[in-house]
């Protein structure tokens, strides 16, 4: 896997994790989920 | 690829150890997902739908057909889910083993019913009857969950393999139950005690219980004696999950004593028994194994009191029954997720200000730093910034407690070693100029020791919102922040290396001049010109002369792009360094086109202030290089005509008055064409 790659991987990672742990924290419709899902969406797209 | 408690993206871990990705492993591995392959295109709903799938406990998941089976039938196409096949693992591992051992051990671990033909249930049922091969066929479905979802996949594989087994049984050959739970009685004393708890509660259906009990009022002195010396023996588990263990199979403090004796000789047979010290060691296990947990020590009497009466009146409340709906939503509100995450926030906080022992007070640290990670984790940083406040003013000055001053600063130092500045750079990007505010003034708040993770985190960012916001961060240290430079003009990326020369430019003076220098020979063009912009910026002699022995020194190749660079600076900042130029460069060899370069850099600046040193070119002169001279001085003249203001003119009528030939031949015809264009002002414009 290239740097850029696995850069990319890597982030993408983390934010799935950002984003599991906020649908664990906060009820359903809260902005951080909200937030974090767009964040994980916008990566995942690239 | 998904591993128990680490996730390998192709074959490498990822480039920190964190917690939540630890996590996220575990949740994953307990659904069996062995491999996630990630397609582009995944929008907010599905992954939002993948993430209601995950929350979904395994055995439910399972039920479905799996979470690979239920994902592509919710039509999933940005995610490939990849399940383990424990059977395809346990045949390749077993080898000779029977077909119907690898089987239902699949069947336990995947969550699916014992499929068994005639052949199969016999086999099964000579297990069964065999309390050393059922003990065996235990422990290796034990071992085979050691390498995924943990206790609660143990526990539910083990439900499920004696519920199944039970079941085959009294279908098949109902007389021989009794012999059957007699050897789950006695095989289930080989299991660790973290799974005899999980067996012991588990809480999926009313037959689990019924089932536990019934083996577990089966086990004998015996066995549940040899359940505890293995454990002693090995020293497999922690003390306090045994004890929980022993105390939930056994009740009664006499027997308890009793069979701990029993226990005890088994130890005492071993050759733990024979060294020195065992009386103590034992001593101090029975002690614990006989000690009932208490919460007294945590619980107050008049809290003890509210608890108990609470209870009491929730099932008034139940009882009367005669709340509208709306206020029964209103309730429901306040034990929301998010309801219950602001509770335990303000639980936290509240601790912090109403504890008055310092020591209780600093074991408040751990559970404190779980929770910022988990806030800056998921970016909310509103409540990340009231908690760092406590710690922040417990490690400023007026903090009335040394004690708590340490322990408040131990904790911001394993804060910032940790996760946070991966987890606050992750939402930089993202979030509002108000909160980005914020998270400065909590990074600033933070001290010192924040500036060497940002330097790092910065030096490897690529994404050009980020590195500005993390830039912005930095320089809000002020001169502190300085200290950064030396890790940032050595990355690998040029755009870190040009944020050290924004930094450089931002913090001003010369001591930036040495970091410039070597900037200069930057492979880079885009940081060589930067580099010489924060060069020019600086303005001194000492930063001209810098610029002049890098023209001096430098290959044709690095002259070339630094001359570019500086010709790009279109404004009066770089007449200083023309002027320089024209007084200090030799006019003549390897540097004369540098020379020319300055001459006509001046007339295009048009700076007023150019004019004196331009006047200066257009005198110099050899006669001996007619040529060389001839194009210096046009060129000068030419420049002193671009400027075009009332000085300029009178410079070229002063060459054309009083000029050698040469001088006076460069001025004239510039001094025509100049008289033939409308006069320019002192001040500079006119010219297109």
């Amino acid at each position: 896997m290239t740097a850029p790659r696995f850069q990319l991987a890597d982030e993408l990672l983390r934010r799935l994790a950002a984003s599991l742990r906020s649908a664990q924290l906060y009820s359903a419709g809260h902005p951080i989920i909200a937030r974090n899902l767009e964040s994980l969406s916008t990566r995942s797209a690239r | 690829m998904v591993l128990p408690d680490l996730l390998l993206l192709d074959d490498r871990p990822p480039a920190r150890p964190d917690a939540a990705i630890a996590e996220l492993a575990t949740l994953l591995h307990g659904h069996l997902i062995g491999q996630l392959i990630v397609h582009p295109g995944g929008d907010v709903d599905a992954w939002r739908s993948f993430l209601l799938l995950l929350g979904r406990t395994p055995e439910s998941v399972r039920v479905d057909g799996g979470i690979s089976r239920v994902w592509t039938t919710m039509a999933g196409r940005h995610l490939e889910l990849r399940e383990i096949d424990y059977a395809e693992v346990l045949r390749e591992r077993a080898g000779g083993e029977a077909a119907v051992w690898d089987r239902v051990i699949a069947n336990c671990l995947q969550g699916s019913v014992f499929e068994l033909d005639e052949e199969g249930i016999k086999e099964l049922l000579g297990i069964a009857i065999d309390s050393e091969r059922l003990a065996a066929l235990m422990s290796t479905l034990e071992q085979s969950v050691d390498a995924g979802g943990g206790i609660t996949a143990k526990t539910a594989a083990l439900m499920r393999m004696l519920r199944g087994i039970v079941d085959v049984v009294s279908k098949s050959d109902p007389e021989r139950l009794e012999p059957v739970l007699r050897n789950m009685a006695s095989a289930i004393g080989q299991v660790s005690p973290e799974v005899m708890l999980g067996l012991l509660h588990e809480q999926h259906d009313d037959e689990g219980p019924r089932l536990m009990q019934a083996v577990v009022s089966r086990m004998t002195d015996h066995t549940i004696a040899r359940f505890v010396s293995r454990h002693v023996i090995a020293e497999s588990a922690p003390t306090d999950r045994l004890a929980l263990a022993f105390q939930t199979l056994v009740r009664e403090p006499e027997q308890q004593e009793r069979l701990l004796a029993l226990a005890r000789e088994d130890v005492a047979a071993s050759p733990l028994g024979s060294t020195e010290g065992f009386e103590s060691v034992w001593n101090h296990v029975a002690e614990k194994l006989l000690t009932s947990y208490s919460d007294e020590t945590f619980v107050s009497d008049e809290y003890g009191r509210e608890l108990s009466g609470s209870r009491t009146k929730a099932v008034e409340v139940e009882r009367v029954s005669d709340d509208p709906p709306e206020r029964i939503s209103v309730w429901l509100g306040t034990i929301a997720t998010t309801a219950l995450r602001a509770l335990d926030l303000t639980l936290v906080l509240d601790l912090l200000r109403i504890e008055p022992d310092d020591a209780k007070w600093g074991e408040l640290m751990k559970p404190v730093i779980g929770l910022l990670e988990d806030l800056l984790l998921v970016g909310d940083f509103d409540a990340a910034i009231e908690v760092v406040s406590v710690l922040v003013r417990e490690v400023s000055a007026e903090s009335p407690s040394p004690v708590r001053r340490q322990h408040a600063m131990t904790a911001i130092d394993l804060l910032i070693a940790g996760s946070m500045m991966r987890h606050v750079t992750t939402h930089l990007a993202t979030i509002d100029d108000a909160q980005f505010e914020r998270v400065k003034a909590m990074c600033v708040s933070l001290g010192e020791v924040l500036v060497r993770p940002l330097a790092e985190a910065l030096s490897v960012e690529e994404r050009p919102r980020t590195r500005e916001r993390l830039t912005s961060i930095l320089l809000a240290f002020g001169s502190v922040g300085r200290r950064t430079i030396e890790r940032l003009k050595t990355s690998q990326n040029p755009a870190v290396r040009r944020t050290a020369i924004q930094l450089m430019r931002q913090f001003g003076g010369s001591e930036s001049l040495p970091d410039l220098t070597e900037l200069l020979d930057d492979n880079e063009p885009q940081v060589q010109r930067e580099a010489v912009r924060a060069i020019l910026n600086i303005g001194t002699d000492a930063a001209f002369r810098i610029l002049e022995q890098a023209l001096t020194s430098g290959t044709t190749r690095s002259r070339d792009a630094i001359m570019q660079s500086i010709g790009t600076v279109r404004d009066e900042r770089s007449t200083p360094l023309f002027t320089y130029i024209l007084g200090h460069v030799d006019h003549r060899g390897a540097l004369a086109p540098i020379y020319l370069r300055a001459i006509e850099s001046l007339g295009a600046l048009r700076d007023p202030a150019g004019v004196a040193p331009l006047r200066a070119a257009l005198y110099k002169g050899e006669w001996w290089a007619p040529r060389r001279t001839a194009a210096l001085r046009h060129a000068a003249a030419a420049a002193i005509a671009r400027i075009g203001t009332p000085e300029a003119t009178s410079v070229l009528e002063e060459a054309v008055e009083r000029g050698s030939r040469g001088i006076r031949s460069a001025a004239r015809a510039e001094l025509s064409m100049l008289r033939r264009r409308p006069a320019r002002g002192a001040a500079g414009g006119g010219e297109p």
